[in-house]
C-alpha cells in the first residue's frame, strides 16, 4: 500500500515542490498551507507521517505539533527549519518529532530520510 | 546550420549582458531563462559554488513541467557524484568532463562492471541525476575551482542534444563564471570602498573629539554642527551642490573638522570666562585659516578645506579671515556658517545666557543677507519647519 505524508508549509511554491518530489518517490502526499489546515485535514484522514515547517503565519509548528499529538498518539513528524539551533529550544520529541531537516536541503539527504522514515 | 549562427549571435549578446549585471543570482536567474528558451528544454538548472558553507546552492530551475525548485530551499553538498565528477580529477579520468551525458551511463557501467567501487559511484551518479531529472550536466570552472554546474532537462521534442548545443553550453558556462567571478570582484570592490570610507570617518570623528575636548563649554558642538548641516543640505536644491553626490560627504567630514584650527589655540583663551583681548581675539580668528591649512596635505580633502577655511565668512563681506562676499563663499561653508551659529546660540557660552529655540530662529532671520547666505537660511528654516532641528 502506497504511504500517505501530510505537507504542512506556509510557502505554496514549497509545498508544490514537495508534493512533486514525494510523488516521483511514489508516495502519495496532501498538503496544507498553514496550522489551522493541517489540523483540519489531520482529523479527517490517516497519514504515515508529516513533513512541517516550523515557522508558519499563523499558527506555530510546535503548537501544531501539540495538537496533532492529542488526535494521533503516533504522530511522526518532520521539521524543516531555516535555523536549528535556535528552533528547537523546546523538546519536540515528545511531540512525534523523529528528525529535523535544515533549509536550504541536501535533495538526497532529503529523499534518504523521508524514505527510510515511512518504510518505519 | 542556422541554429548555430543564432547561438554564436546570443551567446555575444548574452556575454555583453553578463558583464554588466553585477548580482549573482540575477544572473543565474537570466541565464537558466535564455538556456530553457534557447534550447527548448522542459526545464534548467544550476548548481552555484557558495564559499561559507562550502556547498552548491541551487540558484534557479525554470519551466513550467520541470522540477520548479524554490529559491533558497535546495542545496547540493560538495561530496554528491554529480559534483565529486567533475571536481575529482582522479574519479573516471578518462572521461571527458567538459560535460556529461546521462546517455553514457550504460556505456560506463558495462566498461566497469568488474570494477566494484567505480560502478557503486556510476549508480550513485545515476540516482544523482535522475533526482534533479537532469539529460545533460555541464560544469563550469574557474583556475581548476568547480564553481557552477548546469543541469539540462529534457528537450521539449524529446530529441537528442546536438554537438552544437553541447558547445554552446560549455562556451555559456565559461562566460557565466566569468561573469560571476566578474560580480564578485566588483562586490569585493564596493564593500572594499565602504570599509575605506567608514575607516575615514572615524578617523575624522576621532579628531573632531581631539578639539571638543579642548573646549569645556563646546562639547559635542563638531557632532551637532555636523547632524544640522546635513539637515539643512537636504533641502538645498542640488544644482547648486557642487558635483553633488560626493557634496553630502564632503560637507559631513568638514562640518566635523571646521574647528580643528583650534588645535592650535591655547586652551585658557578657549575656555576664558570673560571677554578676550583684541590680541586673543585675533588669535582665535585665525582659526579658520589654520585650520586649513592642516587639512592641505590631504589632496583628496580639497572641498572639505574649503568649507573649514570660510565657514566664519559673512554674506555680507564683514566676516573673517579673508572678507569673501556672498557667492564667493563656497557653499559647504556658508551651510557650515548657519549650523555653527545656531549650535553657539543653543549652548550655554560663558559670556551670555543659553537663547531660546523661537529667539535663534528669529536672528537667524534677520541676519539673512547679512552674516549668512539667503539660500542656506531658506533651507535652515525648511528643516525648522520639517522639525529636523
Amino acid at each position: 500500500m502506497r504511504k500517505k505524508v501530510l505537507i504542512v508549509d506556509d510557502e505554496e511554491e514549497i509545498l508544490a515542490f514537495m508534493a512533486r518530489f514525494l510523488k516521483r518517490l511514489e508516495i502519495d502526499t496532501a498538503t496544507a498551507i498553514s496550522g489551522e489546515d493541517a489540523i483540519e485535514i489531520y482529523k479527517k484522514n490517516s497519514f504515515d507521517f508529516v513533513l512541517l515547517d516550523i515557522h508558519l503565519g499563523g499558527m506555530n509548528g510546535v503548537d501544531v505539533l501539540k495538537i496533532l499529538k492529542k488526535l494521533d498518539p503516533k504522530v511522526r513528524a518532520m521539521i524543516i527549519t531555516g535555523n536549528i539551533s535556535s528552533d528547537l529550544k523546546t523538546d519536540v520529541h515528545s511531540l512525534g518529532v523523529v528528525d529535523y531537516i535544515q533549509k536550504p536541503i541536501d535533495l538526497s539527504d532529503f529523499k534518504e530520510k523521508i524514505l527510510n522514515y515511512i518504510k518505519q | 546550420m542556422k541554429r548555430r549562427k543564432d547561438f554564436k549571435e546570443y551567446l555575444s549578446h548574452v556575454a555583453k549582458q553578463m558583464i554588466l549585471i553585477h548580482d549573482a543570482d540575477l544572473l543565474s536567474k537570466m541565464v537558466i531563462r535564455t538556456v530553457t528558451r534557447t534550447l527548448g528544454v522542459k526545464y534548467s538548472g544550476l548548481f552555484l559554488y557558495d564559499k561559507n558553507s562550502q556547498e552548491y546552492i541551487i540558484n534557479v530551475s525554470s519551466g513550467q513541467k520541470g522540477l520548479k525548485i524554490p529559491v533558497g530551499f535546495a542545496k547540493i553538498k560538495s561530496t554528491r557524484p554529480i559534483i565529486k565528477f567533475f571536481s575529482d580529477k582522479n574519479l573516471l579520468p578518462e572521461v571527458n568532463k567538459d560535460f556529461f551525458l546521462v546517455t553514457q551511463l550504460p556505456a560506463l557501467k558495462r566498461k566497469y562492471k568488474n570494477d566494484p567501487k567505480t560502478l557503486d559511484f556510476l549508480y550513485n551518479l545515476e540516482n544523482d541525476i535522475s533526482l534533479y531529472r537532469a539529460k545533460l550536466i555541464v560544469p563550469g570552472f574557474f583556475r581548476n575551482n568547480l564553481l557552477v554546474v548546469f543541469f539540462i532537462g529534457k528537450k521539449e521534442d524529446s530529441k537528442r542534444f546536438t554537438k552544437g548545443e553541447i558547445n554552446f553550453l560549455t562556451v555559456l558556462s565559461s562566460d557565466v563564471v566569468m561573469a560571476i567571478q566578474n560580480a564578485k570582484l566588483f562586490e569585493d570592490t564596493k564593500q572594499q570602498l565602504e570599509e575605506n570610507k567608514r575607516l575615514l570617518l572615524n578617523t575624522v570623528e576621532a579628531l573632531a573629539n581631539a578639539i571638543d575636548v579642548k573646549n569645556e563649554y563646546t562639547h559635542g558642538h563638531a557632532e551637532r554642527v555636523t547632524k544640522y548641516s546635513m539637515s539643512i543640505a537636504k533641502y538645498i536644491p542640488n544644482h547648486l551642490k557642487v558635483a553633488y553626490q560626493s557634496f553630502e560627504d564632503s560637507l559631513k567630514i568638514a562640518a566635523l573638522l571646521h574647528d580643528i584650527g583650534k588645535i592650535g589655540i591655547p586652551e585658557d583663551i578657549l575656555n576664558k570666562p570673560s571677554f578676550l583681548t583684541k590680541q586673543e581675539m585675533d588669535l582665535v580668528k585665525k582659526h579658520p585659516a589654520m585650520g586649513a591649512e592642516i587639512l592641505e596635505p590631504i589632496n583628496e580633502f580639497k572641498i572639505i578645506s574649503l568649507g573649514v577655511k570660510y565657514h566664519h565668512e559673512r554674506y555680507d563681506g564683514r566676516g573673517y579671515p579673508y572678507n569673501l562676499l556672498g557667492d564667493e563663499i563656497p557653499l559647504i561653508a556658508s551651510i557650515i556658517s548657519v549650523a555653527d551659529a545656531f549650535d553657539a546660540m543653543s549652548s550655554d557660552r560663558p559670556y551670555r545666557k543659553t537663547m531660546k529655540k523661537n529667539e535663534i530662529i528669529k536672528e537667524i532671520i534677520s541676519n539673512k543677507n547679512k552674516q549668512f547666505s539667503p539660500i542656506v537660511v531658506d533651507a535652515f528654516l525648511k528643516t525648522v519647519s520639517a522639525q529636523e532641528i
